[in-house]
C-alpha cells in the first residue's frame, strides 16, 4: 500500500485501524527502542519505553510483533534513505567511540641518523689543514688571490705580473703564513667596526649634549685642533699607502687585512673632521690644512708622508706606514698628549672623540707584529732587510713627530718622543728584529 | 680516575674553544656530533683563556664560554685564566 492510497482509505474510512504492530529496533540504558505502526506495518513510529511500560503497552494494544529487520549499517553515511530519527544519537555514534578506542596503542620511534658529509671543505683547504670543517677566515682568506695563467702582464706595466712577489725584497716561501691574528673576514671586521662605530657615536651624542665642548678654555681647543685637525691628511696618505700595499702586495692573507687598515684610515679621518666641526666649526678644517701645507711645525711630518707614497715595495711600505710612523704616532699623539696631557688640563671631551684611534691602534697592533714577526722568522735575509728598514724609517718618523709634539709641550716633546721610539724598539725586537739599543 | 666532559654547540664562535681545549689537552678525546661537540677527558680538563685568545685574536671572558656550553660534568674549579673539569678518584 502506498502512502497515497493509505490516505484516501483513511479518508473514505475503509481504512482498518484496528491491527496495531511493534517492531524491536534496539535497546539503550535499558529502555527498549521499537517501531509502533497503526493498520499498516510500513507507515510506523519511532518509541522508547521502559521494559515495563513497554509490556503494558503490547498488552493494551494487542500488538503483532514484527521480525527485527536485517542489515545494520556501520556509517552514518551508509544510511541514505533508510535514515532514522535513532540513527542521530544512538547506535551508530557509539560504534565511533568504539573504532577511536582501537587507535591508542600506535608508537612513534625517532632516533638522530649522522650523516657524515662527502667532503668537509674545498681541496685548497684540505691541503693545507687536513680533512677538517674550516673557519669562515680561512675559507674567506686562504688562497683567494689568482696564481695561474697569468700569461698576459698588465699593459699599464709590462715589467711585472699581475700579483708579483718580485715587487718585494722580502722573500716567502707561503705568502699565506703571514695570518691576521684578529681573523677579520669581511663579516667579522664589519660586525666589530659596526660596534665601535655605535660606542663613537654616543660618545659624540654625550659630549654634544652634555656640552662639553664649552667647558674647555678657548686655549684648550684650539690646542686640541691645532694638534689633532691636520692629522687628517696623516691618515689620508696612510690610507693610499695601505691600498697600495693591498693592490701591490702578495696572497689574500697579507693585502685583505691592509684593505681594511686603509678604510680605517679613513674612518679615522672622519672623525677627527667631525671634532673639528664640533670644537671649531667648518673654518678649523680649512685652518688645518693650511698648516698642514705651510706650518713649519707640520713640513717634516707631511715630508714623510709624501715620501712614503712614493716607496714602491709594498712590505718596505708596510714597514714605513704601519710600523715605524703609526708605532709612534698613535702612542704619541693619542695615548700620551690627548689622554695623558690634555686630559689633565680639562679636555676630557676629547680623550672621549679619539677613543676610536686608542682602541684601533692597539687592536691592529696586534696584527702589525704578527706580520713582521712571521716575515723576520722566515730567514736571516728578510730579517736584516727589515731592521735595516726599521732603523732608517723609525728614526725619521721620531723626528718629524718631535715638532708636532710640542704644540702641546713647550719642553718635554723630545723625552716624550724618545720615549715612545723606545717602545716601538721593543716591540719590534720581540717581533724579531735586529734592533739597536732596544731593551 | 673516572672522565669529565663538556659539550659544546657546534658554531663558529665555539670551535676555538674546541681547539684551545685539544692544544692544551692532548689526551682529551672530542667527538664531533651533530650540532654539538662533546669533549671526554680522564679526571681533568683545563680551558685556558690565554690560549682560546691567542687563537681568537682577541680579548676573551671565560664567561663567554658558557653562551655555547651545552653541558658539563666533573667538579668546576675557575678563575679568570683557568676554568677546570676536575674529578678525582
Amino acid at each position: 500500500m502506498t502512502l497515497t492510497e493509505l490516505g484516501e482509505n483513511i479518508a473514505d474510512k475503509s481504512f482498518d485501524t484496528r491491527p496495531r504492530f511493534v517492531r524491536l529496533t534496539g535497546e539503550r540504558s535499558g529502555f527498549i527502542e521499537f517501531d509502533f505502526a497503526i493498520g499498516e506495518p510500513d507507515i510506523h513510529i519511532e518509541m522508547i519505553l521502559s521494559e515495563q511500560a513497554f509490556k503494558e503497552f503490547c498488552e493494551n494494544n494487542n500488538v503483532t510483533v514484527l521480525e527485527p529487520r536485517a542489515h545494520h549499517h556501520e556509517k552514518v553515511e551508509d544510511i541514505g534513505f533508510e535514515w532514522r530519527l535513532s540513527d542521530a544519537t544512538g547506535r551508530l555514534k557509539s560504534k565511533s567511540t568504539e573504532k577511536k578506542s582501537e587507535r591508542t596503542d600506535m608508537q612513534i620511534d625517532m632516533k638522530t641518523v649522522a650523516i657524515e658529509p662527502q667532503r668537509k671543505t674545498f681541496d685548497h683547504l684540505k691541503a693545507r689543514f687536513g680533512d677538517k670543517v674550516p673557519s669562515r677566515y680561512q675559507e674567506a682568506t686562504y688562497d683567494l688571490q689568482v696564481e695561474e695563467n697569468m700569461h698576459y702582464r698588465p699593459t699599464w706595466d709590462p715589467e711585472q705580473n699581475l700579483y708579483d712577489k718580485e715587487l718585494s725584497k722580502i722573500r716567502m716561501e707561503d705568502w699565506y703564513a703571514l695570518k691576521d691574528p684578529r681573523q677579520f673576514y669581511y663579516s667579522t671586521y664589519t660586525l666589530s667596526r659596526a660596534r665601535q662605530q655605535e660606542a663613537m657615536e654616543s660618545n659624540f651624542k654625550f659630549v654634544e649634549s652634555r656640552g662639553l665642548v664649552a667647558l674647555m678654555s678657548d686655549e684648550l681647543r684650539a690646542t686640541a685642533l691645532d694638534l689633532l685637525l691636520p692629522l687628517r691628511h696623516e691618515n689620508w696618505s696612510a690610507n693610499l699607502n695601505n691600498t697600495f700595499i693591498c693592490g701591490y702586495g702578495y696572497g689574500t692573507a697579507f693585502t685583505q687585512p691592509c684593505m681594511y687598515h686603509a678604510v680605517d684610515n679613513l674612518g679615522q679621518a672622519q672623525y677627527l673632521s667631525r671634532l673639528g666641526l664640533l670644537l671649531g666649526g667648518k673654518q678649523s678644517l680649512a685652518n688645518a690644512k693650511e698648516k698642514w701645507m705651510t706650518d713649519v711645525r707640520w713640513q717634516p711630518l707631511r715630508r714623510y708622508a709624501e715620501d712614503s707614497m712614493v716607496v714602491r715595495d709594498p712590505v718596505q711600505l708596510f714597514m714605513v706606514q704601519n710600523v715605524c710612523l703609526d708605532g709612534i704616532l698613535y702612542p704619541l699623539v693619542y695615548e700620551a698628549l690627548v689622554d695623558g696631557v690634555l686630559s689633565s688640563q680639562g679636555a676630557t671631551a676629547v680623550s672621549m672623540l679619539t677613543q676610536f684611534a686608542t682602541d684601533w691602534h692597539v687592536e691592529s697592533r696586534k696584527w702589525v707584529d704578527s706580520v713582521i714577526k712571521i716575515m723576520a722568522k722566515e730567514s736571516d735575509e728578510n730579517k736584516q732587510q727589515l731592521s735595516e728598514w726599521f732603523d732608517e724609517w723609525s728614526d725619521r718618523a721620531s723626528s718629524a713627530l718631535i715638532p708636532v709634539a710640542e704644540i702641546v709641550m713647550a719642553e718635554r716633546a723630545d723625552d716624550v718622543v724618545q720615549e715612545k721610539l723606545g717602545e716601538l724598539r721593543a716591540r719590534m725586537k720581540k717581533a724579531g728584529l735586529n734592533v739597536n739599543g732596544a731593551a | 680516575m673516572s672522565k669529565v666532559f663538556i659539550a659544546f654547540q657546534a658554531n663558529e664562535d665555539a670551535r676555538q674553544i674546541i681547539e684551545a681545549i685539544e692544544q692544551d689537552n692532548p689526551e682529551a678525546i672530542v667527538d664531533h656530533q651533530p650540532s654539538m661537540v662533546k669533549i671526554d677527558c680522564e679526571g681533568r680538563l683545563d680551558i685556558r683563556r690565554e690560549t682560546i685568545e691567542e687563537l681568537m685574536g682577541r680579548d676573551f671572558d671565560l664567561q663567554e664560554l658558557h653562551l655555547h656550553l651545552i653541558t658539563l660534568a666533573g667538579n668546576v674549579k675557575e678563575d679568570e685564566d683557568v676554568f677546570s673539569l676536575v674529578r678525582e678518584a
